[in-house]
């Protein structure tokens, strides 16, 4: 499986991915009054959506069994994991989607000997997206360490496995919907949806319809992402949820697998 | 100016649109779940508490409706910054067309497709909901040509902000500032009653 791969030679594509993040650095650079709007501009996007949460609590004392307090640490986690995603791998799978496969800019990918997908994966660090990223997970670690000091062990442990769980999915997930450009010509809306969605699906699964549900455990896993950890925190765990996140991982690498497998025996590049 | 030919430039993009099947209804799917996501959260509060401020059949069909028109204040024109930079812009000096106008068939052809569908999709959700009980022929004509001026307006003012490309290497932070503050009333789709 090309996760083992990447794994056993990890210092090789470090070095690989160390040159991409410095030369997307001095990108940033060269335009800084840009990056620093949109800087801005995202984190006063994430505090929109918290004011929501705020206004929905204007409201209500829970929402789906949860207090305001659960929820935003819920919303927390999301950002968290969101914003860990953007910085790496996100954008590599976007704009592979939107240009890469269509103009032919994929072909320089299967000339080197390293591994396509996990190339393509890293192709464009957001470092944007990583300063949200450490701001997030500074708040978060303020935020949730009341909810930290009043958990047992176990619970902090589960938290953490769920999460990393949670992120595999997410990773998995994307990478073989980003297979999608091999087959379609135009896919980009997916990447909106996977967005737009992600601002919106942090609340618990259960407040919403059947068919959501299954949404949420599926086509669009936000529920593994912050849902999941953050009840085995709080010790509102569902034990059914926390098997199908178990199995869950397992299939989604093995339809990653298969997905690129399909996709690179199909590609025969933009030129043809 | 040479309407037949913008008119034809609309019919591209909504065939454009309708060409990439998969993507379009995907793009389908994103307004289904998008407004669901919402709506369903404030079915979820009203079934734990009544909201005092406003009916929550109102407030969903406000949220509806809201959603519904958004498509025409709610885009980017970072496309025409593109076409700038990569010297596309070119063709419409040989061409006895405007740039203008050319983009503006393509982008009110494309909200006029988001409003349709989207009206399409909510048609079970506005039924239930009492907001087209109040609305006259009258009311509609007024909220349609407001919706055009919006549009006008607001492409107006980011074309304004595009053309910068002209310039600039970058202009989406200088677009950004101007709307700087529009996320933090994204969701100024909610009845303004339930921020009091």
């Amino acid at each position: 499986m090309t996760q083992f791969v990447f794994i056993r030679r990890f210092s090789h594509y470090w070095r690989v991915y160390k040159q991409i993040i410095s030369f997307n650095l001095s990108l940033l650079l060269a335009y800084r009054f840009n990056v620093l709007v949109h800087s801005l501009y995202g984190f006063t996007f994430m505090l929109g959506v918290y004011l929501i949460i705020l206004v929905a609590f204007t409201q209500t004392q829970t929402i789906g069994g949860f207090s305001q307090a659960e929820i935003t640490l819920m919303y927390l986690t999301s950002l968290t994991l969101w914003t860990l995603l953007e910085s790496t791998v996100f954008e590599g799978y976007k704009f592979f989607m939107i240009e890469d496969v269509a103009i032919g800019q994929f072909d320089k990918y299967l000339l080197k000997p390293l591994i396509p997908q996990v190339l393509v994966a890293m192709s464009r660090p957001h470092l944007t997206s990583f300063v949200y990223f450490i701001v997030i997970f500074v708040g978060f670690i303020w935020y949730g360490s009341s909810f930290f000091l009043a958990a047992s062990l176990l619970q902090i442990v589960g938290f953490l496995l769920f999460f990393l769980i949670g992120l595999g999915i997410h990773i998995n997930l994307f990478s073989t919907y980003a297979t999608l450009a091999f087959h379609l010509t135009r896919s980009s809306q997916l990447i909106r949806t996977l967005q737009s969605v992600s601002d919106q699906a942090f609340y618990p699964p259960p407040i919403y319809p059947k068919p959501i549900q299954l949404i949420l455990f599926s086509f669009l896993p936000t529920a593994y992402g912050a849902y999941i950890p953050v009840s085995i925190l709080l010790g509102k765990e569902n034990s059914t949820h926390m098997i199908i996140a178990v199995i869950a991982l397992p299939i989604v690498i093995f339809i990653n697998h298969w997905a690129w497998k399909i996709g690179l025996r199909s590609y025969t590049s933009a030129s043809s | 100016m040479n309407l037949p030919i913008y008119l034809h430039v609309g019919r591209l993009s909504l065939a454009d649109i309708l060409e990439y099947r998969v993507d379009n209804i995907i793009r389908i799917g994103r307004y289904v779940l998008t407004i669901s996501f919402a709506l369903f959260l404030w079915m979820a509060i009203g079934n734990e508490t009544t909201i005092t401020e406003i009916n929550i059949q109102e407030l969903i069909g406000y949220y509806v409706a809201a959603m519904i028109i958004y498509g025409t204040s709610n885009y980017h024109l970072d496309y025409i910054e593109r076409d700038i930079r990569l010297g596309y812009m070119s063709k419409y000096l040989t061409k006895p067309v405007s740039a203008f106008w050319y983009y503006f068939a393509h982008q009110a052809t494309v909200a006029l497709y988001d409003i349709i569908v989207k009206s399409i999709l909510f048609l079970p959700f506005i039924a239930f909901t009492s907001i087209f009980s109040i609305t006259t022929v009258l009311k509609l004509s007024i909220v349609s040509l407001l919706l055009a001026v919006t549009f006008a307006t607001t492409f107006s003012l980011y074309y304004c902000f595009s053309s910068l490309a002209f310039w600039f290497q970058q202009v989406d932070s200088l677009r950004m500032t101007l709307l700087f503050f529009r996320p933090l009333l994204i969701r100024h789709d909610y009845p303004i009653l339930l921020f009091s």
